[in-house]
């Protein structure tokens, strides 16, 4: 037995054969091999155990021991209706429910000339040639990597082309419902063209035990931009193991923002690989963590081309026994001079019982760079907490501002007109007791 | 004239170490007392007793505040009842908006007295009155709470917020320190304009300058945690001159 592995059984891998013909792309030959392929590949690798460093922090052997099948083919009414109501009345929406593209809950016209939004079950056909180079990522990815791959389900492709410029935020919703506990395998790809700005939100939220595994591949053209924001509202049962590839031409520029309060274990992997000057990669988030659970946070970043910035900055609030992770790496080749790299995490602890892990680390080749991390865990400031009750600031109130302050920290990092999307998020989960 | 604040044979520890030893003060309403004192002697302490500060703790003796006990009660619960400190060194709180924390301080107390809550308009109305008073833009009250403040500023806010939440008892814990003289003005003017016949204050203060702008109706000298001397106003003028020298072999005694 091989201690790196954790191995588990799935029913719905053992069904494998039985459910690819209703999968997107079953006519594709090319999409075939490739689902073989990452099958035999997930066999192989079967899933992290704590063994791997990455994976230190974060056990797996509860997901392992869950007996996941096959998603059901509809979702709540309750749940179309929220999914329904996410985003400006008219501006494009795609949603998948149940690893399933739901047509009567999207909006796929709104969009400009030379950009498409569609799902991953259409593009399949219509992108085939783009898509092959993104799909056979997962043959050096994880064994999670590579189950997706297998059992790849809906999720949206965007392409936009070169100098097309996409204004209103594309909303991307994952619904998921599971009366019985069901795996799903969203797979994402967003293409820019050289210049070419969009905004994604990525929406995620459900009932029941599930497990989301969703995969995204993005690649920025020469100058493109694109702002990638995400809310993980997952099931208090449900497990989320999201991966996100990202690749930056010259001066093009990512940001991305996650805020997670979702899943009782979630984890959210970004690697992005600088392959051009002046390009800048841009990470940001809030994670807010209660009572049975763990959210892990791991982001790579690859310098590869000089004169490249990143900038990472989170901050967590635990409570309860909620254990967090942040695993920030940053590499920076030998010839990848003026790199500026900087990265910062704060946890808040809001109990004895809560837990932070972090570590930061940085593998710097180069000699003339500007690189710079910082880690802090603590709990709320008394000066400040006897300040406002020395007001008639109630304890609980004092401690809610306190905690709210800290975690909208992060939330500049945004443009202002993005952050009401995330505000009440936050005050949302501040209303609510979570030791 | 009834007593705000009765302190008698007040005995505090700091963390388990004695700082205050067997005070006896009493503040009628209309009067504005100074306590002075040299550095350690436990004026600090003291306000912070009054303020209900945790690890601050009553080992003996009674604080009355209009008659009632105020040991054990929380800090907000005081501040509600009318309790107010001017802190020596106010503190910074980043991300919080002056003006979301002077309006939940505010309706706070108001909802504690059984009084409506006031909205956003009318409380921006009142505020708008009592800054001006103090010389303080919008901006700077609408600002994250003390950040980015100079010292002088830190102060005015103090008295801004003093204003809005027009307590019974003000604590002024060394707030002419760090001000020049404009700044110390302003801060005076803010003091005098509070006072009422219905308002008790203590100002704390190592040195006699306040006090010659807000001149008090008494004057006490704390040294070794308890008030070694009493006086009027010429007290302070006296220790001017003398300084606080000669006072340690007499709280010894």
């Amino acid at each position: 037995m091989k201690p790196r592995r954790l191995t588990a059984d799935f029913p719905f891998v053992g069904a494998f054969d039985a459910l690819r013909g209703d999968l997107p792309g079953a006519p594709l030959a090319w999409v075939q091999d490739a689902r073989r392929d990452a099958l035999a590949r997930f066999q192989d690798e079967a899933l992290p155990s704590r063994r791997v460093e990455a994976w230190k922090y974060t056990d797996l052997r509860a997901l392992a021991a869950t007996e996941f099948d096959v998603p059901a083919a509809t979702v709540s009414e309750p749940l179309r209706t929220r999914a329904a109501a996410i985003g400006a009345d008219s501006a494009p929406r795609l949603v998948i429910a149940n690893g399933r593209f739901d047509p009567a809950l999207s909006r796929l016209d709104s969009l400009p000339a030379g950009a498409s939004l569609l799902p991953m079950s259409a593009a399949l056909d219509s992108h085939g040639d783009l898509l092959k180079e993104h799909l056979a990522h997962a043959l050096d990815g994880d064994g999670l990597a590579a189950l997706n791959a297998a059992f790849m389900m809906d999720g949206y492709v965007l392409v936009v082309d070169a100098g097309v410029r996409v204004d209103p935020v594309i909303e991307v919703v994952f619904v998921n419902d599971a009366e019985k506990p069901a795996a799903l395998h969203p797979r994402n790809v967003v293409v820019m063209g050289e210049g070419a700005h969009a905004v994604v939100a990525e929406t995620h939220f459900g009932d029941g035990v599930y497990w989301s595994n969703p995969v995204t591949d993005v690649a920025l053209g020469q100058g493109a931009s694109l702002h990638h924001y995400k809310t993980q509202t997952e099931s208090a049962a449900a497990f989320h193991l999201a991966q996100a590839r990202i690749a930056l031409a010259g001066g093009a520029r990512y940001q991305g923002f996650l805020a997670t309060t979702g899943a009782r274990l979630s984890r959210h992997t970004v690697r992005a690989r600088i392959d051009g000057a002046g390009a800048a990669c841009h990470l940001a988030g809030a994670y807010l963590v209660g009572a049975g659970q763990h959210c892990d946070i791991a982001t790579d970043i690859d310098h590869a081309a000089g004169g490249s910035a990143s900038r990472q900055v989170f901050k967590g609030v635990l409570d309860g026994d909620g254990h967090g992770v942040f695993q920030g790496k940053v590499a920076v080749a030998r010839d990848a001079q003026k790199t500026d790299a900087h990265q910062l995490n704060n946890a808040l602890l809001l109990s004895d019982a809560a837990e932070i892990d972090a570590k930061p680390e940085l593998e710097i080749y180069a000699d003339d760079v500007k690189c710079s991390h910082g880690a802090t865990a603590g709990d709320l400031d008394e000066n400040e907490l006897f300040y406002l009750q020395a007001r008639g600031i109630g304890a609980a109130e004092a401690r809610r501002l306190l905690v709210s302050a800290f975690v909208k920290a992060a939330l500049e990092e945004i443009p202002e007109d993005h952050r009401g999307r995330f505000e009440p998020l936050v005050d949302g989960w501040l209303e609510v007791p979570h030791g | 004239m009834a007593p705000i604040l009765e302190i008698r044979n007040l005995h505090a520890a700091v963390n388990g170490k004695p700082v205050l030893k067997g005070i006896d003060l009493v503040i009628n309403e209309g009067e504005v007392h100074a306590i002075m004192g040299p550095n350690g002697s436990g004026k600090s302490t003291l306000s912070y007793v009054l303020a209900g500060r945790d690890g601050y703790e009553v080992t003996d003796g009674a604080i009355l505040y209009k008659g009632k006990d105020l040991v054990g009660l929380e800090p907000e619960i005081r501040a509600r009842e009318g309790i107010f400190l001017a802190f020596q060194y106010p503190v910074e709180i980043p991300g919080v908006a002056g003006t979301t924390f002077l309006k939940t301080a505010y309706n706070a107390i108001r909802k504690h007295r059984g009084e409506k809550e006031l909205d956003a308009m009318q409380f921006l109305k009142l505020i708008r009155e009592k800054q001006k008073e103090l010389g303080m833009t919008d901006e700077m009250v609408r600002r994250q709470v003390n950040v980015g403040f100079s010292g002088g500023e830190k102060k005015r806010y103090e008295m801004l917020q003093m204003a809005m939440l027009e307590p019974a008892l003000a604590i002024l814990d060394e707030t002419d320190s760090g001000l020049d003289i404009d700044a110390l003005k302003t801060v005076a003017d803010g003091i005098n304009a509070l006072r009422d016949p219905a308002r008790a204050m203590l100002m704390i203060t190592h040195y006699q300058r306040l006090l010659d702008y807000v001149v008090p109706d008494f004057v006490h000298v704390l040294a070794g945690g308890r008030i070694v001397r009493s006086g009027d106003k010429t007290l302070a003028h006296e220790l001017e001159k003398e300084g606080y020298g000669n006072l340690g072999a007499e709280a010894a005694a």
